[in-house]
């Protein structure tokens, strides 16, 4: 008895609440990117089906539905329906254990945090399992880049989740967001706040980390063989479902979950989690692909050295000073910050143009251009 | 690499590759500021080499090389240009219609493989030492020679509707047999 | 495994690898037009492509020679679709020479006009796809809207937006309208600001360098040896333009650099590109500035019949020296006509520029060499 009412009270809720989350996302991002990248590229993006344009989703959704189900010949039945069901756990999951609110959270529990990290790892599962499903060199390539990749970048953002928790304290995110009530962590800890987007980014496979779907080149990659509505669950509801939960964990963790100005409310979590969304859509526009040698040599060269660092002088000023250990962490986080912003964009640059400027100055051309016009040797 | 652009005249290029091929050309002649060289199908090799080395010459950019069927011979003719001074050299080969075979100069200008792999599927001329003469523009099996004069349509239409003359294609070297996905 | 615990011959059987063959076949989104590469790989390094042509083969050669030189005018602007106008001015060109014609000075003029901002827009496609090659979205949609603009302003002088069938042999078609004037000056006034902008996002994009710079290198002597002209051999440092070697028809006249690169990279194959547009702004302003009065055509009967002969004749198009050889017994229709196109050396050279890198960078060094299938397989 008591087994059905809690079914009733505690479960079914949470679920219908999950799968509304994920479904809100399925419809309202892809649209929002579809506008926002046309207003970038100087267009107006989808704006006639309804007001504004606000139907296109649905539209899009009802077109993929209808379609005709086609599975390959050769490929794995089993696992080929299988693999958007595994990917979908991850958003499912993760929302368990955020807060919406003051009193809200589907499932309290004390070790949040690990249960995060934990059920963040099977979106790999799902992508590797469609890949090897299909029975096509094009999407086995797609799942195998997608696999490195995805691990890779898990440790940054592992390691970044530990510092949150040092710095609370505690696992579990209720007492997260309860021990940002003064700043919120994105502010102690920028460099933080930067490591955990990027890696994200290069979670959730978007641009500049897309390669496992890299239209130009692999045609879709894991996803070519998946068409009608299982493109749609890809796609929309799981693609901008992991977006969705990505910014949800992110906003708990640094910018204060459901905090807000004057009351806590889930609306103030739903305006961080869009804003993230959005500058995931800004990457998109604007950046080109990264090579898959590059993209795993960033990984652990760069982040996973300079996270570890992080976590290490952020436990070190804890220990060193336990009582207000937050500010020596600010101090230390945004001078990182200031030294990136001088020197990064021009060092860079210099490196890798070190060679060209080198021979730029032995053959004494200020520019790439010689010659000129005046011709005509035609005898 | 700015070249120092010399001025040659087409005359002047006419006497030095005179005195360069000696008895290899059979032929110069400069039509319109070209100059055209005419040699024989053995001696090719042997003269596109000593062109593309010279030092004044240095004819190392191969522009095309052409096939024309002239009905009763067959040429090849091999477009140079230079760096070093602008006037182009044509270098014209004869070949005999019914069995035009010439030596390849592939190993001299690699761009020319591409070039001669086309001349063959068009023409059917036979580039003696080439690495890797196959159709490239028609398909892979294709037994007659489009751009002769005398080619006819490959596929002949009965009044019934019915066509014939296609069969399945050679697969390439390289692809597997089965029905494969991608 | 032998004692040691090293793995003995018998046992390498068990790691059993092979060579994947992988087909980039002629519907792909990034192999511009229908190019098919036979790829062979080892995992994701490539051992080597075969580049397999001939998918958009319609006989243009075959064709001419059942055509009058008029009647082949409308055909040829489809070769190399995007760059039309070349094609046609140089197979007037050939005709023209053959028959030992003088076109007026103002035709003159407005072919370098039209030709200078065709030109511009081939430059577009071209730098567009190797953005969309690479992943980035945006300069796509950006170099697309400003193709609109000049081509609004071709069609307002031509009639069509594409396949211009505008040269005639003696001259060009109808005379510029007077609209034309205005509105070119005004472009030409405000697209530098917009070069400037595809720059500023493109090329101190530390992504976009880090998968450019030293990537698909062309020598200078490989280019050479390979038949490549064009913006992918001056990249590599071969300092050859047809329009200031051979100086054809009113470019002597004109005054503008010719950009050389120094490594012959897919960086310096994009910069080239860049520069020549904006050489090309010089030209057209030199060229409008200089108009002169005049008849824009020759009254030529259309059935035109060339005394006996062959020559070459050669201009510099957006990707190369494209050619045409010219064979006439007199008749009313060409013996042999035979085209030379620039991207048919470009893809001959991708067997041995590709091996040895993966598949995305493939993808890429095809993206900067500019391909265009429409003239190479003809």
């Amino acid at each position: 008895m008591s087994s059905i009412s809690d079914f009733l009270t505690n479960f079914l809720p949470g679920f219908a609440i999950a799968l509304g989350v994920i479904a809100a996302s399925a419809v309202v991002f892809p649209f929002a990117m579809r506008r926002l990248w046309g207003f970038i590229c100087d267009r107006l993006g989808p704006n006639r089906v309804g007001p504004q344009g606000l139907l296109q989703p649905f539209a899009d959704g009802l077109k993929l539905f209808i379609k005709e189900d086609i599975t390959p010949a050769q490929a794995n039945r089993l696992l080929f329906l299988l693999a958007p069901a595994v990917a979908l756990t991850t958003p499912m999951l993760m929302q368990m254990v955020i807060p919406f609110s003051e009193d809200y959270t589907m499932v309290d529990l004390n070790i949040g945090l690990i249960y995060v990290v934990a059920v963040g790892a099977f979106s790999v599962l799902g992508i590797l399992i469609a890949g090897w499903a299909s029975n096509n060199k094009y999407s086995l390539v797609g799942g195998l880049r997608a696999a490195a990749q995805m691990i890779s970048y898990e440790i940054p953002l592992i390691l970044t989740i530990i510092i949150v928790a040092l710095l609370t304290g505690s696992l579990s995110l209720n007492k997260v967001v309860a021990a940002q009530d003064s700043v919120w962590f994105a502010l102690v800890q920028p460099l933080g706040f930067i490591i955990y987007v990027i890696a994200g980014v290069a979670e959730l496979n978007r641009t500049p980390f897309d390669l496992p779907e890299a239209e130009s080149e692999l045609v879709s990659g894991y996803n070519t063989e998946y068409g009608g509505f299982r493109y749609a669950f890809f796609a929309a509801l799981i693609e901008w479902g992991n977006v969705t939960v990505w910014a949800m964990a992110g906003s708990t963790l640094f910018l204060g979950g459901w905090r807000g100005p004057f009351f806590g409310s889930p609306f103030w979590l739903a305006l961080k989690v869009f804003i993230m969304a959005l500058v995931i859509i800004w990457f998109f526009t604007t950046f080109p692909r990264l090579q898959i040698d590059q993209l795993m040599s960033f990984a652990w060269k760069i982040l996973i050295p300079l996270s570890l660092l992080n976590l290490a002088a952020t436990g070190l000023f804890i220990v060193l000073w336990p009582d207000n250990f937050l500010l020596p962490t600010a101090i230390l986080s945004w001078s990182c910050i200031a030294l990136f912003i001088l020197f990064f964009p021009g060092a860079v640059k210099k490196v890798l143009m070190r060679k060209r400027l080198k021979l730029l100055a032995e053959k004494k051309l200020t520019a790439l251009i010689t010659g000129t016009g005046r011709g005509g040797i035609r005898s | 690499m700015t070249a120092e652009v010399l001025k040659l005249t087409a005359p002047e290029v006419l006497e030095h590759a005179r005195e360069l091929l000696g008895k290899l050309a059979l032929d110069l002649i400069i039509s319109d500021w070209h100059v055209v060289i005419e040699v024989g199908p053995e001696d090719l090799p042997e003269a596109a080499l000593r062109l593309r080395d010279d030092k004044k010459l240095s004819c190392k950019y191969l522009s095309t090389i052409i096939g024309v069927d002239y009905e009763e011979w067959m040429e090849t003719l091999y477009m140079l240009r230079s760096q070093d001074h602008s006037v182009p050299v044509r270098l014209r080969v004869k070949l005999n219609r019914e069995q035009p075979e010439v030596p390849s100069v592939a190993y001299i200008w690699s761009g020319a493989n591409w070039h001669e792999r086309e001349a063959y599927d068009f023409f059917g001329i036979q580039f003696q030492g080439h690495p890797d003469l196959r159709h490239i523009l028609t398909r892979e099996d294709l037994d007659s020679f489009p751009l002769r004069k005398d080619a006819r349509p490959h596929r002949k239409r009965r009044r019934s509707g019915q066509v014939t003359g296609i069969e399945e294609p050679v697969r390439l070297p390289g692809e597997p047999d089965k029905r494969e996905r991608s | 495994m032998s004692a040691a615990g090293e793995i003995t011959g018998q046992d390498r059987s068990i790691l059993h690898l092979e060579e994947m063959v992988l087909n980039m076949g002629p519907q792909h989104p990034s192999t511009h037009g229908v190019l098919r590469l036979v790829l062979h790989l080892d995992g994701e390094m490539l051992i080597s492509v075969d580049p397999v042509l001939g998918y958009l083969h319609r006989g243009f050669e075959k064709l001419a020679e059942n055509r009058t030189y008029l009647q082949y005018l409308a055909m040829i602007s489809r070769l190399d679709y995007l760059s039309g106008i070349f094609m046609e001015w140089s197979y007037v060109r050939s005709v023209e020479a053959l028959m030992d014609i003088e076109v007026p000075k103002r035709a003159e003029y407005i072919r370098v006009i039209i030709g200078e901002l065709n030109r511009i827009i081939s430059h577009h496609v071209a730098i567009g796809d190797f953005m969309l090659n690479l992943g980035a979205v945006t300069p796509f949609f950006w170099v697309f809207r400003d193709r609109e603009d000049v081509m609004d302003m071709l069609e307002m002088v031509t009639g069509q937006r594409m396949m211009y069938n505008f040269m005639r042999v003696g001259g060009v078609r109808w005379d510029l309208p007077d609209a034309f004037e205005t509105d070119c000056r005004k472009f030409l006034k405000e697209f530098p600001g917009r070069i400037d902008e595809y720059e500023q996002l493109i090329t101190e994009n530390e992504i976009f360098l880090s998968r450019t710079l030293g990537m698909g290198i062309i020598k200078p002597y490989e280019a050479l040896d390979y038949g490549i002209s064009g913006p992918n051999a001056r990249a590599a440092g071969v300092d050859w333009d047809l329009r200031r070697e051979v100086g054809y028809s009113v470019y002597p006249e004109f005054d503008f650099d010719v950009p050389l690169g120094l490594h012959g990279d897919c960086f310096d194959r994009y910069k080239c590109r860049i520069e020549e547009m904006r050489q090309s702004v010089r030209i057209v302003e030199q060229a409008l500035d200089s108009l002169c009065g005049g008849p824009v055509n020759l009254k030529l009967p259309p059935m035109l019949r060339p005394p006996a002969g062959d020559l070459y004749r050669a201009v510099e198009s957006p990707r190369g020296e494209f050619g045409v050889y010219l064979v006439s017994r007199g008749g009313l229709r060409p013996w042999r006509l035979k085209l030379r196109d620039p991207t048919f050396s470009a893809i001959s050279m991708i067997p041995k520029l590709t091996p040895g890198y993966k598949i995305a960078d493939v993808v890429a060094i095809c993206g900067s060499l500019d391909l265009l299938m429409g003239g190479v397989d003809r």
